[in-house]
């Protein structure tokens, strides 16, 4: 697949089946990219030495290279505040870790990336806050110690826009960028959690972002549900964003990392199945825009 | 699974692809995406946090009576709640019961789904009933899936039939992980995992990944093992937990079983040691009471909801 993008999927959203994942990603979807969050019903982050070495053996024959370690770094409460309403009551992909664990959740997420031959981790920006204003700044500096953290080790952060997190929109992204310079902590720029805020992500959202600091992009469509104020997944294309002219804009605008699938949408039952549908949509506007 | 490479291996692998320009022919061979390396950082695990148990009450006291039971488990200030698979025809659809829940904020922990048949002319069945049933709990935003088994009554039992349990319940366990929900296989009197020798066959014929341990610890005590030990032993099974305690059956001529379940405290299931061996093992996850029915017929099931509450506050010690 020829492409300006390191085009790819996020291997649980076809299956806990890892070989059967890459299998699918690399010989039905023709990608040379995959992105790693969990495998066998585990978190990436719990795999021991023997889960690790036979994943690795696993993307080797299937000649799959790894975009990023889809890290729940910072996917916690932050201390001192009250408690989020979006903290879960446990199991978000199969991790669950306190604050006081980050340290080594940062350093184990470093070390996959070294394992699996990735220079960048997926993280978030805490559980989101009723008004993060008074934790803002110390938050900012937990992030930054974080990015010099991965510096050493040539490691580069790539903060997730979440909607149960605290930087959710283009607009929020852009300032937790502004305010954290380093050259360590790029975006993983998520237009559909964006448009779940109610953010228009293309063109208004992207508009706001530094371009030059958009590290990682996930795909997945958005829909507004009959409710009129609350939105669902949708597969791509099938949706209101305008794919085809993010693509482009990306292309245009010198990005070549990775735009990878994260489909969430399972309205084709089984999760393979939605994402094998998802991914069609996702091909048809990477063709509009030229990008493969 | 291969072996994860040693660090001998590892070095003797580095002076293989050192030597590889040598080969002729080499110019044409792609090198490997993942040449050999160390891994033995792997083998150890993020330090455990210490213990943290969530509350939980089963609905199965109000006989099938749901919406009085969530209303009520809240109102008890229980936070999560296990349900069973009637709800699937008592409420329109997956929405409906997801916006009651959130209309009380309580968190569906587990559908309980039912006894797997190891029949093998009925494992196609099984798998496509549970599955069905985990993608109910998904959407409804639950965590977990509830299995028992129905034990063959018409011939003796064979080491064959645990494996086969074992087998069936990781194939339904592997679809219901990709929906994102954990499959529980929970020990049970009557059942194949009655006896702890039994549980133990069961989950050794189970692949770990896909098939965890909803240990139940008055089933498991009143099938002649010791639940603290059960948690000790299966730590890294456990899935969730059932709170739960059990006596002797009263004299009574109508009494179905030797035994009956009670509200906590009430039992002769060593609870405060439970509880211990759970803080042992940083148990991190929901322990759901429950209770059969209500033993004492003058009582409600809210009434018996109190007192099991109020035993795990005053006498355990423990936030519900």
């Amino acid at each position: 697949m020829t492409s300006p993008f390191r085009v790819a999927v996020i291997n649980d959203e076809i299956s806990q089946d890892f070989g059967h994942a890459c299998e699918v990603a690399s010989r039905e979807f023709g990608m040379e990219w995959i992105e790693l969050r969990g495998m066998w019903n585990k978190n990436l982050l719990k795999l021991d030495a023997k889960e690790v070495e036979e994943a690795r053996r696993i993307l080797e024959k299937n000649k799959l290279r790894v975009t990023d370690i889809a890290s729940p770094l910072f996917k916690v409460d932050w201390p001192g505040a009250p408690k989020s309403k979006y903290s879960p009551k446990r199991d978000q992909f199969n991790a669950d870790f306190t604050f006081e664990q980050q340290d080594e959740v940062l350093e184990r997420s470093i070390e996959l990336a070294k394992a699996f031959h990735t220079d960048r981790v997926r993280f978030f920006d805490f559980w989101r806050l009723e008004d993060q204003a008074p934790h803002r700044t110390a938050i900012n500096e937990k992030l930054r110690n974080a990015a010099e953290a991965a510096a050493k080790k040539d490691v580069i952060l790539v903060l997730e826009n979440e909607p149960a997190c605290n930087t959710a929109t283009a607009a929020e992204a852009a300032k937790v960028l502004g305010g954290v310079p380093s050259p360590n902590l790029l975006l993983n720029w998520d237009p559909g959690n964006a448009a779940t805020q109610g953010e228009k992500p293309y063109p208004d959202g992207y508009d706001l972002l530094p371009k030059a600091r958009i590290g990682h992009c996930h795909c997945k469509d958005a829909v507004k549900k009959p409710d009129g104020k609350t939105y669902g997944w949708a597969a791509m294309g099938q949706g209101i964003i305008d794919w085809a002219g993010q693509f482009s804009a990306l292309k245009r605008d010198g990005y070549h990392f990775a735009v990878s699938l994260e489909t969430h949408w399972r309205g084709a039952g089984t999760p393979e199945e939605s994402t094998r549908q998802s991914w069609t949509g996702m091909k048809k506007e990477l063709q509009e825009a030229g990008a493969i | 699974m291969t072996l994860h490479v040693s660090r001998r291996a590892f070095l003797s692998g580095l002076g293989v692809m050192t030597a590889l320009p040598a080969i002729p022919g080499y110019a044409s061979w792609n090198p490997p995406l993942y040449p050999p390396m160390d891994l033995s950082y792997f083998d150890t695990p993020i330090s455990p946090a210490p213990a943290d148990i969530l509350f939980g009450y089963a609905s199965i006291t109000w006989g099938g009576n749901d919406r009085r039971a969530i209303e009520d488990i809240r109102s008890l200030g229980f936070r999560g709640i296990q349900l069973r698979a009637n709800v699937l025809q008592e409420f329109g659809g997956a929405a409906e019961l997801r916006d009651l829940l959130d209309k009380h904020q309580l968190q569906m922990i587990a559908l309980s789904s039912g006894g797997v048949r190891i029949d093998p002319a009925l494992q196609a069945e099984e798998i496509a009933k549970h599955t069905a049933n985990a993608k109910f709990v998904r959407d409804v935003g639950g965590l977990y899936l509830q299995v028992t088994d129905e034990r063959p009554k018409d011939r003796a039992i064979t080491a064959a039939d645990y494996k086969q349990l074992g087998r069936l319940i990781s194939e339904i366990g592997k679809r219901t992980a990709d929906l994102g929900v954990s499959l529980g296989y929970h020990n049970h009197m009557g059942s194949l995992g009655e006896h702890p020798e039994e549980v133990e066959q069961i989950l050794e014929a189970a692949d770990p990944r896909y098939a965890k341990l909803e240990l139940d610890v008055a089933h498991y005590f009143q099938g002649g093992g010791d639940p603290a030990k059960a948690i000790e032993k299966y730590s890294d099974r456990l899935l969730f937990m059932h709170i739960k305690d059990v006596e002797p059956a009263p004299p009574n001529a109508a009494a179905k079983r030797p035994y009956r379940f009670v509200e906590l405290g009430r039992g002769k299931v060593d609870l405060p040691a439970v509880f211990e061996a759970l803080r042992k093992v940083n148990f991190r996850g929901w322990a759901i009471v429950e209770l059969d029915v209500v033993p004492d017929k003058t009582r409600t099931p809210k009434e018996s909801g109190a007192i099991s509450k109020k035993y795990l506050e005053e006498k355990l010690g423990v936030t519900v």
